[in-house]
């Protein structure tokens, strides 16, 4: 069982983490004060830390600054600020990932998997699923177990949903895909009437991957039907 | 502009040469005091002065009459009168006249008036000069009366400066005009000062105080400007308590939300009902949009610059980078998003908040746009500003609730916005963005339609 220190002054959610996190194949350890975090993580028992940014007393920002003057634990922060000020502090800090509040616990636990893996840390009995093969699409490569996406070997951040898109447009690249079919199987809900929340993610999903190399559009609307993912022809 | 000054340097400027003009009339022709002692004195002294010389003309006249007689008089006196243009009478006790010829009407009321008198008297006609002189010569008492021009300068009526008060009389306007300036200037100083702190709190920074320009000043201004300080300053405690505790509200909220959002998956895993599950998951969203978005207008409104990063940017490309997404996700529902206009407008600000702004219209606008329409974004150089307007076929908005569109959670059809998603926000974070730029939001129906107007003033027309 992979060890996963929960630093967050909110119990209850801890609480709700572990109920989750433990089938995945985690064990969880919940502390709710950033002071007695720093000495739980520099315990060595841990094999990553989840940390809340605000916490009364010692917060996030200065848990992590002490922590990574001494060890380089993987560290996961957490924040309800949504603000980009602390996200950027955080990882200049040296935090591995960030998320903020409310977030999937699914997307916490793809991205302490990836965590783990670009630090060595996944051993054995870590609940993984066998790593898929990375799916490819002209110089967009995407991770589906480790949920990660490059493009020309440069790392795109996607969100939950955004990722799940893209995954769905690899695989039928070169089909239309209806706004109705991305509806249900990504947002897992049927398409309303003026319901526009597809559209918005994968507008977004196309403004950062961006156009391909050769200038073509990777992703096109369909008037009135719905997205393509441009083929690329395999080399 | 500055009409309170001129009203008081003008005001007080005006009463002091009033007063000074005044003073200077009563001095010259009043008949106390030290001028009207000496013109009394000078006028005493000329008629002295004349009287004298009449007087002693008169002696030499006896002295003539009594050596060469009648006829020496007579020649004397002619000679007087062409020299000194002098008309002479000398006159026996009984006021009979040594020549024979009757006195002029004037002169005769004269004599009647200073004949008794033992000094005689000077009386000063509109032309003449009337002078009564009676003497002793011998033992015997003479009268001589004499009737000359009015010599130059004499006795005008009409008051004239003495010469070297020029200089006096234009350093005392000066100083008059120097004083009034300085009265007038700090009176209104302060105020102009206050104004302008009024103006800066208005426009949102309440971080300015105008006391320390105010130096001691222990008057009503200085008081003022003290108040105002207060004030401004308890204004800002108000103002950021209420923006703290927005940022708290939202901040605390946010974790309900994330435990919330766990214990979903949870019942996900346990085989909840997949419906209901989705519906809490969309309102969840809709929740969290709505907290990040009440974040947002809480950093906007807050006095403190709400961290409004300013560069330089091209409004164009902006606006064009907008258009293009909108238009993406517009397309795969039957609608397109057009635009045309002016390219590299450049202005200073932030592109993201700017960004946001400009996507809120848009977005709002392609909202209401049915089946097949086009929402046309127009962006055009009207002198300094660029204006960028934003056009849908909808069906616009009733013209009473217009100004309260950009108000935080206004919606125009309840429930019709509800189901478009809108938690009524966005549209008062572009009106709060665009004022933090200097530049302005409105909107109106129009025939077929509805169009928000957007105002921003522009750097360069590249």
């Amino acid at each position: 069982m992979l060890h996963i220190l929960v630093i967050d002054d909110d119990r209850e959610l801890t609480a709700l983490l572990a109920e989750y996190l433990e089938p995945e194949g985690f064990e969880v350890e919940g502390v709710h004060d950033g002071a007695d975090g720093l000495e739980r993580a520099l315990a060595g028992v841990a094999d990553l830390v989840v940390l809340d940014v605000m916490m009364p007393g010692m917060g996030g920002l200065e848990v992590l600054r002490k922590l990574r003057s001494r060890s380089s634990l993987p560290v996961i922060m957490l924040t309800a600020k949504g603000e980009d000020v602390d996200r950027i502090v955080g990882l200049e800090i040296g935090a591995d990932d960030y998320l903020s509040k409310p977030f999937n616990p699914r997307e916490l636990v793809a991205r302490i998997r990836a965590v783990l893996r670009r630090s060595g840390r996944d051993g054995e009995g870590a609940g993984l699923p066998e790593e898929t093969r990375p799916v490819e699409m002209g110089d967009v490569r995407m991770y589906p177990g480790s949920r990660r996406a490059l493009r020309g070997g440069e790392v795109v951040t996607l969100t939950m949903v955004e990722f799940d898109l893209l995954a769905l447009f690899l695989a039928h690249a070169g089909e239309t895909i209806s706004r109705e079919r991305l509806s249900t199987e990504v947002l897992g809900r049927p398409l309303g009437p003026y319901d526009r929340s597809v559209d918005v993610h994968v507008s977004s999903l196309r403004r950062k991957l961006g156009s391909r190399p050769d200038g073509v559009e990777r992703i096109r609307a369909i008037r009135g039907v719905g997205y393509l993912y441009a083929f690329t022809g395999g080399e | 502009m500055h009409r309170l000054f001129f009203k008081l340097f003008f005001g007080f400027l005006g009463f002091t040469l009033a007063s000074m003009a005044l003073s200077v009339m009563l001095a010259f022709t009043a008949s106390k005091g030290p001028w009207g002692e000496h013109r009394q004195r000078v006028r005493h002294e000329r008629q002295e002065m004349f009287r004298q010389t009449v007087e002693l003309y008169g002696y030499g006249a006896v002295a003539v009459l009594r050596d060469e007689g009648l006829e020496g008089y007579l020649d004397y006196r002619k000679r007087f009168l062409e020299k000194m243009r002098t008309r002479t009478w000398l006159l026996y006790p009984d006021l009979q006249t040594v020549s024979g010829d009757s006195l002029p009407e004037p002169v005769q009321e004269v004599l009647a008036l200073f004949s008794d008198r033992a000094e005689g008297g000077v009386r000063f006609m509109e032309r003449e000069i009337i002078v009564v002189a009676p003497f002793f010569h011998g033992g015997e008492s003479w009268l001589m009366t004499g009737l000359l021009p009015m010599p130059h300068h004499a006795e005008r009526p009409i008051f004239r400066f003495p010469k070297d008060l020029g200089i006096r009389f234009w350093s005392s306007i000066l100083l008059a005009v120097i004083l009034c300036w300085a009265i007038a200037r700090h009176i209104t100083g302060p105020i102009a000062r206050l104004r302008s702190a009024t103006r800066t709190v208005a426009e949102g920074n309440l971080s300015v105080r105008v006391a320390p320009y105010m130096g001691k000043r222990q008057d009503e201004l200085g008081l003022l400007a003290r108040d105002f300080d207060t004030m401004t300053g308890r204004m800002a405690d108000l103002l950021d308590a209420r923006d703290r505790l927005l940022r708290d509200i939202s901040h605390e909220l946010r974790s309900p939300l994330a435990r919330m959002a766990v214990a979903l998956e949870l019942a996900r895993k346990g085989g909840g009902d997949p419906g209901a599950l989705v519906r809490m998951e969309m309102e969840m969203e809709r929740l969290n949009t709505m907290i990040g978005e009440i974040l947002t207008l809480a950093r906007l409104s807050s006095g403190d610059g709400g961290g409004v990063v300013c560069a330089s940017l091209d409004f164009s490309k902006l606006v064009m980078d907008v258009v293009a997404d909108a238009d993406f996700e517009a397309q795969g529902q039957n609608r397109s998003v057009i635009f045309s206009g002016e390219e590299g407008l450049v202005m200073e600000g932030s592109s993201t908040l700017l960004h946001r702004a400009v996507e809120n219209v848009v977005r709002n606008a392609l909202r209401y746009t049915p089946e097949e329409g086009e929402v046309r974004v127009s962006l055009t150089l009207e002198g300094r500003e660029a204006v960028l307007r934003v056009t849908d076929p909808g069906p616009g908005v009733p013209d009473e609730e217009i100004p309260r569109l950009f108000e935080p959670f206004y919606r125009v059809h309840d429930d019709r916005d509800r189901r478009t998603g809108g938690v009524g926000l966005g549209l008062a974070i572009t009106g709060q963005a665009l004022r933090r730029h200097g530049g302005s939001v409105g909107a109106y129906n129009m025939d077929n339609g509805f169009c928000v107007v957007i105002r921003l003033p522009v750097t360069v027309k590249e």
